[in-house]
């Protein structure tokens, strides 16, 4: 009988462990590692441009969440409350492509200037006048 | 010149009725590029927007506090009629923890159906901020989040510059108000009101 409480206790007790580590594991769950995904769309500030303003639902379905891979001019850098942002651009095109950087690119982004080719890496949150990435971080 | 054209057009139709009608088309079409040309003046003074604005909000619990925020929003301010008309893309909202923005996309929000949430308002003391009274904005407006729109009224600080203009600011929001569910199993770490700031640095509209 004794035997039995003690078997069971520690069943329990391994029980509870395994649930708290698979919850704490989730509670953490990293985001998406930028550097080593792979990108789903490799396309040009036109491409996207042109597609967004075609037809804004068909792009958003397609692009929306997915890593991209983006290439293009650089218009302008800046900074909005801590972070750097890189907005790009192509010749024929007035709609640009806005990415917030993530803060592993702050040393690099210090490196580019204005008028420079570039290319991208970033996730798609979509489209208001211009496109937008998060989490972006510079291939070359 | 349209004395001539319109003289030149009577002798070829000799038809009043139809000479009275064309002058009258050509008086409003002047017209119309005189207005064109002062609203377009109007405009390139009065109007500003940002495409890079911040919004971020803040749930606070003793269970835990959740924090996301946005930098990539466009607002328009039209400082002639006192109109704001804001746009935020919901999934451009960055958290500290991936399963909270999973949940915050997928469950609360669902970005996928619903991409954009908006905002219309209007400045109700616009003559008293263009006076350089106390730099405060009051604002009313309607905030549409999913399928919900709900009245708010926002106060705002406004900073005056050589050529920005600044509303920054806090308010907040009740989820409830606007089909937000919240599962029962995290209830004890979602506020039920969350507090959203702003800060919207706008340029003149006819510059980048």
């Amino acid at each position: 009988m004794k035997r039995l409480t003690y078997i069971l206790g520690i069943c329990i007790l391994v029980g509870v462990l395994l649930v708290s580590f698979v919850f704490i594991k989730m509670y953490n769950k990293p985001h998406i590692d930028m550097v080593n995904a792979q990108p789903q769309f490799v396309v040009s500030v036109i491409e996207l441009a042109n597609e967004f303003q075609t037809d804004e639902n068909e792009a958003n379905q397609k692009y929306l969440d997915n890593v991209l891979q983006v290439k293009g001019e650089v218009a302008a850098i800046s900074t909005n409350n801590g972070k750097s942002v890189l907005t790009l651009r192509q010749e024929g095109s007035s709609t640009q492509v806005i990415c917030t950087l993530n803060a592993s690119e702050n040393k690099k982004v210090l490196q580019l200037k204005e008028g420079q080719q570039v290319t991208v890496k970033g996730i798609c949150t979509g489209f208001l006048l211009d496109i937008m990435l998060v989490r972006t971080i510079i291939v070359n | 010149m349209y004395r001539i054209l319109i003289g030149h057009y009577a002798r070829e139709n000799h038809n009043c009725k139809l000479t009275q009608h064309y002058k009258m088309r050509i008086k409003y079409i002047g017209c119309l590029f005189l207005m064109l040309y002062f609203s377009g003046l109007a405009q390139s003074q009065e109007q500003f927007f940002t495409r890079q604005g911040y919004v971020s909000f803040y749930s606070h619990t003793p269970v835990e506090d959740i924090k996301a925020d946005n930098n990539q929003v466009l607002s328009i301010v039209d400082f002639s009629t006192g109109q704001i008309a804001i746009t935020i893309l919901m999934k451009s909202f960055t958290f500290e923890k991936a399963l909270m923005q999973e949940h915050f996309n997928e469950n609360y929000v669902e970005s996928d159906k619903y991409p954009k949430a908006n905002f219309t308002g209007t400045i109700t003391n616009l003559e008293a901020l263009k006076n350089g009274e106390n730099g405060v904005a009051q604002i009313s407006g309607q905030l549409t989040i999913k399928d919900a729109t709900n009245p708010v009224i926002i106060e705002s600080k406004v900073i005056i510059e050589n050529d920005t203009i600044t509303f920054l600011g806090k308010f907040i929001v009740t989820v409830a108000d606007f089909n937000i569910k919240i599962p029962a199993i995290v209830r004890r770490n979602i506020a039920k009101e969350v507090e959203v700031s702003f800060n919207f640095v706008h340029h003149p509209y006819n510059q980048k």
